[in-house]
């Protein structure tokens, strides 16, 4: 899947679009019951310890070290959908 | 580490201990459609803390779910009346609770209630997740591996409570909840905190979408329970009648997406995701005016690189420092009533009926009275203790402080989750061990339950707060402090020490931890949990010193050297002559005396036991001074002082850091036998106590050498 960068370069308080998870499932998992999933906004809302970040999803607030930020590649404009074949 | 579902999925393996939840495939549950369950009911019996009885073997059950830290104990104990512990972080239940939903809370006829450990979904990531999908869906084994639910033990209804802040996080449970045809109501929590962010939920619209009945609660204030019972009933008939567990307002729902029986898993997820953004899209509503919410201004700065450890530092300095200041002219009023009218009272009665100057005045007076007197002393600084921790886990800045030590965390292997049980065991070691099923991995569930005893429990606060009183009265609560810093200094490197020659291997999940919105404390909630642990403390704490003083009187009777039953100096009763066999061992770390030592033995079983086992040996050794504090800690001073040769000050912080270091108590092993059994808990006390001689004895080495 085509993306930009991954969510440990986004400067804080930007937003950009998720494009794919690369955690292995388990993490995959958990992080798409938190709502960040292919396709959603995220903002970075704040810098950690250890280049870890704060990360805003919905309304919902993660904490992501360093290791799931990297993991986690987004796209800096909204995707646009693919247009549906007549 | 993995293995391969039916699905084809790649799965880690869960490794659980022979006592947690097995990670059975959830094909194993009831298929979807099947009838709903009704009859041959019987209590849980899964885990240990069950919090209380159920209304009975022919009760309905309503089992209470939901994602982490959305307010589910605090729901069960606004149902119930019952207190379990909760907490403002995720991973505060890890076993089950019971209680009954009783008629003054709404229900018909009493029900069982279930109170199970926080599941975003379906699919277990940890023990105790596991636990929850294998009672929701009756599949849950005994501690011998058997079954301990079969299909018709399953809940009647589950209730399942949804966080109204973070409505998204909330619904995967209830979409996959209606595919195996759980007969489903939602509580509705955290309306305030949804209000506050500028998020408004139509109850009704979600309910239309949802097809099940959504009731706003809550619960911090009681409100909504009537409601809430009211639509359990009606789900609860519902099911009865048509025997199909689609709940009442089924026929309005939206379309679900199929079981993931029938479809790749993968699929069968992005359908439920897609399902659960139509919800959020029908009956969510943002103001888009609303501010910046000001949690995320406090999360800038108390989890921020630099400052952020230095604030979590800073907020438990002044804990302790809070709790031995603002306690200490309590301690000493209660001390001074235990010793003064208390004492008097006593030996006036047995006086008055002819026991006075036996050995039965010495049991009551230096030694139930003086144990149980002197434990009660310290019911002040417990409890304040306990509020403060309270008011820290009720805001929700623990969540955040796992946030600050993650990094350090990450250098034993360990996943900043790791971080939660460890500082539950500052609380107490025994839910602490329990607290380690909340990680995914059996290694870190092992390692962590190795570290927690080094956690310095509220019992030792208690041992620590009378030296430093005595010792070090200026600095009392800077000393207490540095024990605390020691201890993590402890789990640090006691931990990367397994970790570099044990578990070289051990991996370690990203972090990815949901962090609560702040609230503001509630009186209610706070004080109840404070209460809770304060009961949990007395009540433990009360039934060994009365044990223990018990056994201590016995040994303390049986002549050894001389004397005979009841009128035998201390020194050579069977309590002395064991404890001077063992205390040359502790001469290289300067308390080489066998009134600190046999304290030490007492400690094994409680560290709770400790200063009344030391009251008691001087009360009975020399009963014109009585069991005062004062005149313990003038017993004490002088005994360092003289097995010191002078470094009184090395000696007294060998014997805390001993103290700190050693096997916490028997009920933590216990504890830890059933997380990990006896091997590693075996393996766990060398550890312990090869530690703590060790640093007693540099301690007093390097302290005497510079003059301590």
């Amino acid at each position: 899947m085509r993306f930009d960068t991954s969510l440990d370069r986004v400067p804080t308080r930007a937003t950009v679009w998720c494009a794919e998870v690369d955690l292995g499932s388990r993490t995959a998992r958990r992080l798409a019951e938190l709502g960040v999933r292919p396709g959603v906004p995220l903002t970075v809302q704040s810098r950690t310890s250890g280049h870890g970040l704060i990360v805003s999803v919905g309304g919902v607030r993660v904490a992501l070290d360093a290791a799931a930020a990297s993991g986690i590649h987004v796209l800096t404009a909204a995707p646009v959908p693919l247009p549906v074949p007549a | 580490m993995t293995s391969t579902d039916p699905a084809g999925l790649a799965r880690p393996s869960l490794e659980p201990p022979a006592q947690a939840p097995t990670d059975a495939p959830h094909a194993a549950g009831p298929a979807p459609g099947a009838p709903s369950p009704r009859a041959g009911r019987s209590a849980p019996s899964c885990h240990g803390d069950s919090g209380g009885a159920g209304a009975g073997p022919h009760a309905a059950r309503v089992a209470l779910l939901g994602a982490p830290n959305v307010g589910k104990s605090t729901l069960f104990n606004a149902i119930t009346g019952a207190r379990r512990t909760v907490g403002n972080w995720p991973g505060t239940t890890v076993e089950v609770g019971t209680g009954v939903w009783p008629q003054r809370s709404g229900a018909p006829t009493p029900w069982t209630v279930l109170d199970l450990p926080g599941a975003y979904s379906l699919d277990p990531a940890s023990p105790d997740e596991a636990l929850t999908r294998d009672i929701v869906l009756g599949t849950a084994t005994t501690d011998r591996g058997h079954r301990a639910h079969d299909a018709t033990e399953a809940p009647d209804v589950a209730v399942v409570a949804i966080d109204a802040a973070h409505l998204a996080r909330s619904l995967y449970l209830v979409a996959q909840l209606r595919e195996h045809a759980v007969p489903t109501v939602t509580a509705m929590t955290m309306g305030d905190v949804a209000a506050r962010r500028g998020t408004r939920v139509d109850p009704q619209a979600l309910q239309d979408y949802l097809g099940v009945p959504v009731v706003p609660v809550d619960p911090r204030r009681g409100v909504g329970i009537d409601a809430l019972a009211a639509r359990v009933a009606d789900a609860l008939r519902a099911a009865e009648s048509t025997g199909c567990g689609c709940g009442p307002a089924a026929g309005r729902a939206a379309a679900l997406p199929p079981g993931p029986t029938t479809i790749d898993d993968l699929d069968a997820a992005d359908a439920r995701f897609a399902w659960i953004d139509g919800a959020v899209r029908a009956a969510v509503t943002h103001d888009t005016s609303a501010r910046e919410p000001w949690s995320d201004r406090v999360d800038r700065v108390v989890t921020a690189p630099v400052l952020g450890p230095m604030i979590f530092l800073a907020v438990m300095w002044l804990v302790f420092q809070v709790t031995t200041t603002v306690a200490a002219p309590l301690q000493d009023a209660l001390d001074s009533f235990f010793t003064g009218p208390v004492t008097d009272a006593a030996t006036g009665l047995l006086g008055a009926i002819g026991l006075r100057e036996t050995p039965v005045s010495g049991f009551v007076v230096d030694g139930l009275i003086a144990g149980v007197g002197m434990l009660l002393t310290f019911v002040p600084l417990m409890a304040l203790m306990f509020l403060l921790l309270a008011l820290l886990e009720d805001s929700g800045y623990m969540a955040r402080a796992a946030v600050v030590t993650d990094r350090l965390m990450r250098r034993l292997g360990l996943p900043g989750q790791a971080f939660l049980p460890l500082v539950v065991g500052f609380g107490c070691n025994v839910p602490a061990i329990s607290a380690t099923r909340i990680l995914g991995h059996a290694r870190q569930r092992l390692l962590v339950a190795l570290l927690v005893p080094f956690t310095s429990c509220s019992a030792r606060l208690t041992v620590y707060v009378m030296l430093a009183s005595v010792f070090f009265p200026e600095h009392a609560g800077t000393v207490v402090f540095a024990m605390y810093l020691t201890s993590i200094a402890l789990v640090v490197l006691v931990g990367m020490a397994l970790r570099t020659t044990l578990w070289r291997t051990m991996g370690s999940d990203p972090l990815v931890l949901h962090l609560p919105p702040y609230q503001r404390p509630t009186a209610r909630l706070t004080l109840s949990v404070m209460w809770t642990r304060l009961e949990g403390f007395l009540r433990t704490a009360g039934g060994i010193i009365v044990a223990t003083v018990s056994l201590v009187w016995l040994l303390q009777q049986v002549p050894v050297r001389s004397g005979s039953f009841g009128a035998v100096d201390v020194a050579d009763s069977l309590y002395g002559v064991l404890a001077q066999a063992i205390s040359p061992l502790f001469g290289p770390a300067g308390f080489d005396q066998w009134q600190s030592v046999s304290a030490l033995i007492v400690g094994f079983v409680a560290k709770e036991a400790v200063i009344s086992s030391w009251a008691q040996t001087y009360a009975v050794a020399d009963s014109s001074t009585g069991a005062g504090a004062q005149a313990l800690a003038a017993h004490i001073e002088s005994a360092f002082a003289a097995s010191s040769g002078g470094h009184t000050v090395a000696a007294v912080l060998a014997f805390m850091v001993f103290l700190l270091a050693y096997t916490p108590c028997v009920a933590t092993l216990a504890a830890q036998r059933r997380e990990i059994g006896w091997r590693w808990t075996a393996f766990g006390i060398a550890i312990q106590l090869s530690v703590a001689y060790v640093l007693a004895v540099l301690v007093f080495q390097i302290g005497s050498k510079i003059g301590g």
